[in-house]
C-alpha cells in the first residue's frame, strides 16, 4: 500500500500528548458528602458491569488512538497499489485479421486491452495507441471509462504493415512525466524486433495468437511490355510461411473475365514466382485469388491495375513525308491528324510533329521536330553533316534503351546549334563519329522538345524497325510532361492484398508471454480516505457511547 | 456566626411571640397524666409495690379496707434538653447546617426560657460532646450564645442511639428532648428517638437539610468521600446513580416526617437555604 501525502504521517505524533493526556488524566473529581449511608445503597444496587470495565482506561486510551491513526491515515490518502498510467499499444496491422484465434487477433487484443481498463481504478489512467503503418492515438490519458471503451471499440483491422518501435516511442512519450507508467503492446509479434521488444523492462508485450499457417501472394505486379506496348507483363509471387508443403491454385482474372489459373506446390517456407504475359491495351483491374483456407485470408486476394496503352492525340504538319506519317500511325495509341501547314490555333491538346519546317517561336506544347530547316529560339541551323552515320546513341536516356541506332546511315542534314538556353536543358539522343549529335531531347519547362536530325529521303533509319520504336518513344517522352496528352487513365497503384508482403508471416515467435498479466484492480470507487474517516467517526461515536456519554458538568 | 445583638434579641422577642400563638410550636409542653404533684384530683388505682407510700389514699383504704393511690392531672414542671448534632456532615453546605443549627438552637432556648422553662444544651457527634445549662433566665442567653459560637463540627460518625443513650443516663429528669440533626446517622435516627421516648423523655425533631445535597450535580468519574467515616467510593457517576439517589434522599426525609408523625413526635424540617428568620420559624413550628 502506498500513500499519496505522505508527510501526513507525521500527525501520528499527536499519539504523544494524547499519552500524555491519559498519564496525567483528569482525576476523579473528589466530593464529600453528609449521607453516605445513602449513596452506599445507590452503589450496592447498581447492576453489575463487564468484565472489562475494569480496564475502561486503557480500552479508552486504545480507542483514541485507533481513532488517531485512522484519521492520519485518512489524510495520507492511502491507495492499494500506486496510481497506474498505461499506455495501451493496440497493432491493427494486416495479420492481426488472423483468424486462428477467434473471431480475429484483433478483437482478441481488443479484449484483452478492455480487461485491462475494466480493472482501472480510480486514479489510474489510460491511452489508447494503435500501430499499422500510420500511428493513431484513439484516445488520449484519461480515466474516463466512457472514452476509453469507444475508443478501444473504433479500432478496426488494415491492411496495412507494423510500426512498433515508432508506436512504443509515441507512447513513452505520451507518458512523459506520468507516475508509474507502463506500456503495453497488444500484438501478434509479426514484427522484426519482437522477441528484443519483449525483453524490455518499460515495455510489456503480449502476444495474441499462434503458429497460425499461412500461404498468400506476396507481389502482384503488373506493367506495360517494353517490346510490345499493347501487351502487358504480371509478375506474381506466392509465399509460404506454413510448416508443411503447400499446394494450391492460383487465379487470375481481368475485369472479372478468368484470363488464368495456374496449380502451385510449394515447400514448407517455400516461394513461387511467375512472369505473366497478356494483352491488355485498354487496361483494367487485374485480380489474383488463392484457393488455399488458411488462417490469413486477406493475403490470399491480390489486386493490380494494368495500365492502358496510353492515346496520343498527333498533329503531323508535313509536306507529304509517307516514312513519318506511317512511323506516327503504327505507333500504338496515336491518333494522327495531318495538316499542311501549322493551324493558325496551334495544336492544342495534341503533340505537334513538325516534319522541317519549323515556326519561330515555337509553339507551345510538347512537339517533335523531324530535320528543322528554320532556326527557332531554341537552335541555330549551322553547316550540314558532313558523316550521316550513328557512331553512337545515348545510352543513359530511356527513349532510344529500346531502338538500335547505331550505324544508321542518315540523310544529309544540317548540324543544330542550340543556344545557351537549349543547351542546358537538351541531351543528345546520338551522335556520328564526328561527335556530332544526329538528334536531341530537349525539356523544355512544361513542353519537352524531340529534334531527329536525318530522316529525309536517303535515310536508312525509316526503313528500320528503330524508328517506330524511336518514334513511340519519343512521343512517350514528350507527352510525359504534359499531362492533357497522355490521356491514360487514372493510375491504380500497384497493390497486393497487404502494403507489407511481410504481413504474410503471421507466426507469433515463440517463447512471448500469450496472455495478459493481470493488472491489480484499482482503488474503489469510493476513496479509502472517505472509509477511513467514516471508520473513525464510527469508533469515536462508539468511544463516546461507551466512555463519555453523560460526561456533563 | 451566631449574632446576638439587639437585632437578634428584638427578633428572638418576636420569634417567642410567634410560637406562643402557635401554641408553643415545637416546645409545646405535653399534658401528662402523673401520679402525684398537680392540682387536680383524676382518680385512684390499685397500689402497686414501690408506689409513693404518701401517693395512698389512706380515707378511702381505712373505709374500703383496700390500698389505693392516688392520681393528679396539671402542667408539670419540663425541662427543655436541647441536643445539637455538631458533627462533621452538619459542616457541609452553605451556609453550614451547623450555623444554621445553632441559631435554631438559641432560638428554641430563648422561647423555651421566656415560657419560664429550663433549658440545657448538649452537643453531640458519636457522643455527647459539650454541655451548656441547666439554664432558667433569659439573662442568660448570651452565655448560651457564646457556647454555641465556641462550638466546631467533629467528631467520628453521628450516632443517635449512642449520644440518646449517654444522655438518658445523665438526665433523670424528663422532659423535652429537642434534637436539632441532619439525622444523617448510618445506623438510622429511629434508633436514638426511640430509646428518648421509651425512657419518658418527649422527643422533638428539628431536621436540617440542604436542598442541594439532595441534587447531585456529578457526573462521570468522581470520588466520593463520607465526611464522618471517611469511606469512598470511587464511581462513574451516571444519570441513572443521581436518578436512584434523589429517590432514596427523598424516601430518608418522607421516612422522618412519617415516623415522627407515627410516634407523635413533633418534627420540622428546615432547608438551610431559606431566610434566616423564615427558617427559626419553621424550626419553631410556627410555620411550615
Amino acid at each position: 500500500m502506498t500513500t499519496t501525502n505522505p508527510k501526513a504521517l507525521i500527525l501520528a505524533a499527536l499519539a504523544v500528548p494524547v499519552v500524555l493526556l491519559y498519564l496525567w488524566r483528569v482525576r476523579p473529581r473528589r466530593r464529600s458528602v453528609a449521607t453516605g449511608f445513602l449513596w452506599e445503597q445507590v452503589f450496592a444496587a447498581s447492576e453489575r458491569r463487564a468484565a472489562w470495565w475494569s480496564y475502561r482506561h486503557p480500552v479508552s486510551l486504545c480507542v483514541q488512538l485507533a481513532v488517531l491513526g485512522l484519521l492520519v491515515l485518512a489524510l495520507a490518502e492511502p491507495h492499494l497499489r500506486p496510481p497506474a498510467t498505461l499506455a495501451l499499444v493496440i497493432d491493427n496491422s494486416a495479420s492481426m485479421s488472423a483468424t486462428d484465434v477467434q473471431p480475429t487477433r484483433l478483437d482478441r487484443a481488443k479484449d484483452l486491452a478492455r480487461g485491462r481498463v475494466a480493472v482501472l481504478g480510480r486514479d489510474d489512467r489510460a491511452a489508447i495507441v494503435t500501430i499499422a503503418d500510420t500511428i493513431h492515438v484513439r484516445c488520449a490519458l484519461t480515466d474516463r471509462l466512457d472514452l476509453l471503451e469507444p475508443a478501444l471499440a473504433g479500432i478496426a483491422p488494415t491492411r496495412e504493415g507494423t510500426r512498433v518501435a515508432d508506436a512504443v516511442e509515441l507512447a513513452r512519450q505520451l507518458l512523459q512525466g506520468e507516475p508509474n507508467g507502463r506500456i503495453v503492446v497488444l500484438s501478434d509479434a509479426c514484427f522484426d524486433g519482437a522477441t528484443e521488444l519483449a525483453r524490455r523492462d518499460d515495455v510489456e508485450l503480449i502476444a495474441v495468437g499462434g503458429l497460425g499457417d499461412n500461404a498468400g501472394i506476396t507481389r502482384l505486379e503488373a506493367r506495360p511490355s517494353a517490346a510490345d506496348p499493347l501487351q502487358c507483363q504480371v509478375l506474381a509471387e506466392v509465399t509460404s510461411y506454413a510448416s508443411e508443403p503447400v499446394a494450391c491454385r492460383l487465379e487470375l482474372e481481368l475485369d472479372g473475365r478468368p484470363i488464368d489459373a495456374v496449380p502451385i506446390e510449394l515447400d514448407s517456407a517455400g516461394r513461387w514466382q511467375r512472369v505473366f504475359e497478356m494483352t491488355a491495351p485498354e487496361g483494367g483491374r487485374l485480380a489474383a485469388r488463392l484457393d488455399r483456407p488458411d488462417v490469413f485470408l486477406e493475403d490470399n486476394r491480390a489486386s493490380a491495375g494494368v495500365p492502358p496503352c496510353p492515346a496520343y492525340e498527333v498533329m503531323l504538319v508535313t509536306e507529304g513525308d509517307v516514312y513519318l506519317e506511317e512511323a506516327l500511325r503504327a505507333s500504338p495509341g496515336v491518333r494522327l491528324t495531318t495538316a499542311d501547314a501549322l493551324p493558325q490555333a496551334g495544336a492544342e491538346g495534341a503533340i505537334l510533329v513538325l516534319d522541317r519546317h519549323v515556326p519561330s517561336p515555337l509553339p507551345r506544347g510538347p512537339m517533335l521536330v523531324v530535320d528543322p530547316a528554320d532556326p527557332c529560339e531554341l537552335w541555330q541551323l549551322g553547316e550540314p553533316l558532313a558523316d550521316a552515320v550513328v557512331a553512337k546513341q545515348n545510352e543513359g536516356l530511356a527513349m532510344v534503351a529500346d531502338a538500335r541506332l547505331e550505324g544508321t546511315r542518315l540523310s544529309s542534314a544540317k548540324r543544330l546549334v542550340l543556344t545557351e538556353e537549349a543547351e542546358s536543358k537538351a541531351l543528345p539522343i546520338a551522335w556520328n563519329a564526328e561527335g556530332a549529335a544526329v538528334g536531341y531531347a530537349i525539356d523544355r519547362p512544361g513542353a519537352r522538345v524531340v529534334v531527329l536530325l536525318g530522316l529525309q529521303e536517303g535515310s536508312e533509319l525509316p526503313l528500320r524497325a528503330a524508328l517506330p520504336i524511336l518514334i513511340a518513344s519519343a512521343l512517350e517522352w514528350v507527352a510525359a510532361a504534359d499531362t492533357a496528352t497522355a490521356s491514360s487513365p487514372e493510375a491504380e497503384p500497384l497493390a497486393v492484398a497487404t502494403s507489407c508482403a511481410a504481413e504474410s508471416d503471421v507466426r507469433v515467435p515463440a517463447g512471448l508471454v500469450s496472455e495478459a498479466r493481470g493488472l491489480a484492480p484499482g482503488a474503489p470507487g469510493t476513496p479509502v480516505w472517505l472509509l477511513l474517516a467514516a471508520a473513525a467517526l464510527l469508533v469515536v461515536v462508539a468511544e463516546w457511547h461507551l466512555f463519555q456519554r453523560r460526561w456533563t458538568c | 456566626m451566631v449574632r446576638f445583638d439587639l437585632e437578634s434579641l428584638n427578633e428572638l422577642r418576636c420569634l417567642s411571640l410567634s410560637a406562643r400563638r402557635a401554641g408553643g410550636g415545637i416546645l409545646a409542653k405535653p399534658r401528662t397524666r402523673l401520679p402525684a404533684g398537680g392540682t387536680e384530683l383524676t382518680g385512684h388505682r390499685d397500689y402497686a409495690p414501690g408506689d409513693d407510700y404518701r401517693s395512698v389514699d389512706w380515707n378511702l383504704a381505712a373505709r374500703h379496707d383496700e390500698l389505693l393511690v392516688k392520681q393528679f392531672q396539671g402542667e408539670a414542671d419540663c425541662p427543655t434538653y436541647v441536643l445539637l448534632d455538631c458533627s462533621r456532615s452538619m459542616s457541609l453546605s452553605r451556609p453550614s447546617k451547623l450555623d444554621v443549627a445553632r441559631r435554631i438552637v438559641l432560638a428554641l432556648a430563648y422561647v423555651a426560657l421566656a415560657d419560664s422553662g429550663q433549658v440545657s444544651v448538649l452537643a453531640f457527634s458519636d457522643r455527647i460532646v459539650a454541655r451548656f445549662g441547666p439554664i432558667a433566665q433569659l439573662a442568660r442567653i448570651a452565655k448560651l450564645a457564646r457556647f454555641l459560637q465556641g462550638l466546631a463540627a467533629r467528631g467520628e460518625r453521628t450516632d443517635l442511639a449512642a449520644v440518646a443513650e449517654g444522655f438518658v443516663r445523665g438526665y433523670q429528669r424528663h422532659g423535652l428532648a429537642v434534637v436539632v440533626s441532619d439525622l444523617c446517622d448510618p445506623r438510622g435516627f429511629q434508633g436514638g428517638l426511640e430509646v428518648l421516648r421509651r425512657r419518658g423523655y418527649h422527643p422533638r425533631v428539628v431536621q436540617l437539610c440542604d436542598p442541594r445535597e439532595g441534587e447531585p450535580d456529578t457526573l462521570g468519574d468522581t470520588e466520593l468521600v463520607d465526611v464522618e467515616t471517611g469511606a469512598s467510593w470511587q464511581v462513574t457517576m451516571t444519570e441513572q446513580h443521581v436518578a436512584r439517589y434523589r429517590r432514596l434522599y427523598a424516601q430518608f426525609h418522607d421516612s422522618v416526617r412519617s415516623y415522627c408523625a407515627g410516634h407523635g413526635i413533633a418534627c420540622a424540617q428546615v432547608p438551610v437555604d431559606l431566610p434566616e428568620n423564615r427558617a427559626l420559624l419553621v424550626a419553631i413550628g410556627a410555620a411550615k
